[in-house]
């Protein structure tokens, strides 16, 4: 069982991705499932860790997906399943940021309450949180949850977000550390 | 916490906090395409936790790995069992296997981060070894580190015995084949046996990884001397492969199958053209050129060398992404490239004997910090150095002839410990009087209350955010600035340079500078 929440949250499995898209291609709705079902918790947690917004981020894993379903057919496969629909998740989020202006960040009381329904959310999840909204600047937390959610390799996180290498490696130490050390005082 | 625990509560929080949305999302796209809405079984049942599909067959030897532990061992076993063999496996990850003489698992251990995820909570005590390396390379290949961009895995079988090991050897690399093979990969095994020394097991240590890998750079660097040990020790198995295919080096007691692979890099025209592009020549002026696989700190690199117009060129082209790293344009017309593609080179270890012997000291009495081949105002060179109890040595060894470039002695501050206190308000005017041959004033006498180097050095990096063992030209310097004691603390990371400067009594950051490294 180990493996399950890795295949699930980590792409682990770059054909299985590539086999739904392919299949969506042709309107194929249970591989929308199967994907929806393998990938939806990054998405979301990764359009969180950029919209600091519940229901925005809701709203563009949604989106995300549909968005998928409509251009599965443009997908070329190259092996990074996981790296294309981060970017349809990066394109969306950052869309809904500019529509509405500016990140409408949430305080902490908030999150509670918005979270109040998800009887899974622990109080070490909401302490993890917490850390990464307060102690990260924007693009640290992006680097994390991107290594974290996804699977993807530093260089391949470099590539989408178009920073160097380095850049990424060394943003990716700094913040994993600052995180680390957050948590440490906190719990 | 370690990163991978911190990772996995990011991962938490993603599944906790996730909506479920999946009826929202099949209801918008469903308006759009009515071909069909049949639910697949797999994620139909309901909800979280159990989404477990068998992905590729090594999965399924991941899931019996467990029940397989648990019946194969602890029966007729009254006496420990002793450790016949121990196989290594590299790709990035890296994990070792220790065997007893029916080839029965006693443990398998991790021996970096990557090594730790490949094993997650996978039980292997009393499997056989079969089921071990195929539930290895199996998650190895779920967790991405095995792909058609890195490839190349290295086999590792030491044992005391020569022909069992060589046994072994054939064995392993043939469960490794066919575990990557189900999976249609086309992977490399690179396979050695190696037998146990104290010395290979310093140098794996040091550098933190196998023993296998350790002597895996030993012997490509033996072939080839402007190779260093340094040089190699960050890359993947795929890239010293890489390299030394490019460099045709074979070492007979290495074997190999399948070739590396080198998707993941631009390819030698491309980098050819940048480097091309970059000097202002076209192909048609170029009377020679000559391109391999180079790693430059630790990125791996085109060296891409050729003359134009009686000028001789050498480029370091990034493989990733073609940018130029590093070039030199040398006129004098030496001719120095032509003729030193093949072992005009003295190599690494002539070269730190060379050192040794004008600092008159031997190998026990230091500790090399620094081996890195370089060219320099149109020589090449090795850069050497490295550091004893109370000193720290920098030489520069020209790498045809063995002649010592430039050697430097400074006195190393050893930190607390001398009584004599050092009063911050020592006026700069007392004149220290130095020892001869050291090139920095002598700390010996206000070292009392200094904080030393290696703290100097932690709250640099603590500043910078950069972990030691990603620097590299690492250099910690006690010196006087203004009346005050600092240490200056350079080093590079990535394409960065960092200057530090740091307060010697607080360890308090007095300077930060950091700038992309040119």
């Amino acid at each position: 069982m180990l493996m399950t929440l890795g295949a699930t949250l980590s792409g682990g499995g770059a054909e299985v991705l590539e086999s739904y898209l392919v299949r969506m291609a042709n309107g194929d709705m249970s591989a929308l499932s199967g994907l929806y079902e393998r990938t939806h918790a990054a998405i979301y947690g990764y359009a969180l860790s950029l919209l600091k917004n519940v229901q925005d981020a809701e709203d563009v894993m949604q989106d995300t997906f549909v968005k998928m379903f409509h251009s599965a057919g443009q997908y070329r496969s190259a092996g990074k399943p996981m790296a294309y629909l981060m970017t349809i998740a990066r394109n969306e989020a950052l869309m809904r940021i500019r529509s509405r202006g500016r990140t409408v960040a949430m305080s902490p009381e908030d999150w509670e309450e918005q979270f109040a329904d998800r009887p899974d959310m622990s109080q070490e999840d909401m302490l993890t949180l917490k850390a990464l909204l307060d102690t990260l600047s924007d693009e640290e937390r992006e680097i994390v949850t991107l290594h974290a959610l996804t699977g993807l390799k530093h260089r391949e996180i470099a590539s989408l977000l178009g920073l160097a290498l380095p850049t990424v490696l060394s943003k990716y130490n700094r913040a994993i550390k600052k995180l680390g050390k957050s948590l440490k005082e906190a719990e | 916490m370690d990163n991978e625990r911190l990772e996995q509560r990011i991962r938490d929080l993603a599944e906790h906090a996730a909506p479920d949305k999946l009826g929202d999302v099949l209801a918008a796209c469903e308006q759009d395409a009515r071909k069909g809405t049949i639910i697949d079984m797999n994620t139909e049942v309901k909800k979280k936790r159990n989404h477990f599909v068998p992905i590729i067959a090594a999965a399924a030897a991941v899931a019996l790995i467990c029940a397989a532990g648990f019946i194969g061992y602890g029966f007729g076993r009254n006496t420990a069992p002793t450790e016949d063999s121990v196989i290594m496996l590299d790709v990035n990850p890296s994990v070792s296997i220790s065997v007893d003489d029916a080839e029965k698992v006693l443990a398998v251990t991790a021996l970096n981060a990557d090594g730790s995820i490949v094993i997650g909570d996978m039980d292997f005590t009393g499997s056989s070894l079969d089921v071990t390396v195929n539930a290895l390379i199996g998650s190895m290949l779920l967790n991405g580190y095995i792909d058609d961009i890195t490839n190349s895995i290295l086999v590792t079988v030491e044992n005391g015995d020569a022909d069992r090991a060589a046994t072994l050897q054939s064995r392993v690399t043939e469960l490794v084949n066919g575990a990557l093979s189900s999976d249609g990969l086309q992977a490399s095994v690179i396979s050695q046996t190696v037998t146990q020394s104290s010395e290979l097991s310093a140098l794996a240590q040091q550098y933190g990884i196998s023993e296998g890998k350790a002597e895996l750079i030993r012997k490509v660097v033996a072939l080839d001397p402007t190779l260093t040990f340094e040089s190699l020790v960050g890359l993947s198995v795929n890239d010293i492969s890489l390299i030394a295919d490019s460099r045709s080096l074979s070492d007979s007691t290495v074997t190999q199958t399948g070739s590396a692979s080198d998707k993941g890099y631009i390819g030698e025209d491309a980098a050819t053209a940048a480097a091309y592009e970059h000097a202002g020549v076209s192909s048609a002026d170029v009377s020679y050129s000559y391109v391999d696989y180079d790693s430059e700190n630790g990125i791996m690199v085109y060296e891409v060398k050729f003359i134009a117009g009686g000028v001789e060129y050498e480029y370091d082209v990034s493989a990733l992404d073609g940018t130029i790293v590093k070039y030199e344009r040398d006129q004098s017309g030496s001719g120095s490239l032509t003729q030193t593609q093949s072992g005009d080179y003295i190599g690494e270890e002539a070269a730190k004997a060379a050192a040794l012997e004008h600092a008159g000291l031997a190998e026990s009495d230091i500790t090399w910090t620094k081996a890195t081949f370089d060219r320099e105002n149109g020589i090449m060179i090795y850069e050497l150095d490295f550091i004893t109890a109370d000193s720290k040595y920098d030489y520069e060894v020209n790498a045809t002839t063995g002649e010592i470039v430039k050697s430097e002695r400074e006195l190393r501050n050893t930190g607390a410990g001398t009584g004599t206190a050092a009063p911050s308000t020592t006026a700069p005017t007392t004149t220290t009087p130095g020892s001869g041959t050291t090139t920095t004033p002598s700390t010996g006498s206000a070292a009392g209350d200094f904080i030393g180097e290696a703290a100097a050095k932690s709250a640099a990096l603590g500043h910078a955010g950069v972990s030691e063992s990603d620097t590299y030209q690492m250099k910690v310097e006690l010196d006087r600035d203004d009346g005050r004691y600092i240490y200056e603390v350079e080093f590079k990371a990535g394409y960065m340079e960092y200057e530090y400067e740091i307060d010697a009594y607080s360890g308090a950051v007095l300077k930060a500078e950091s700038d992309y490294d040119d």
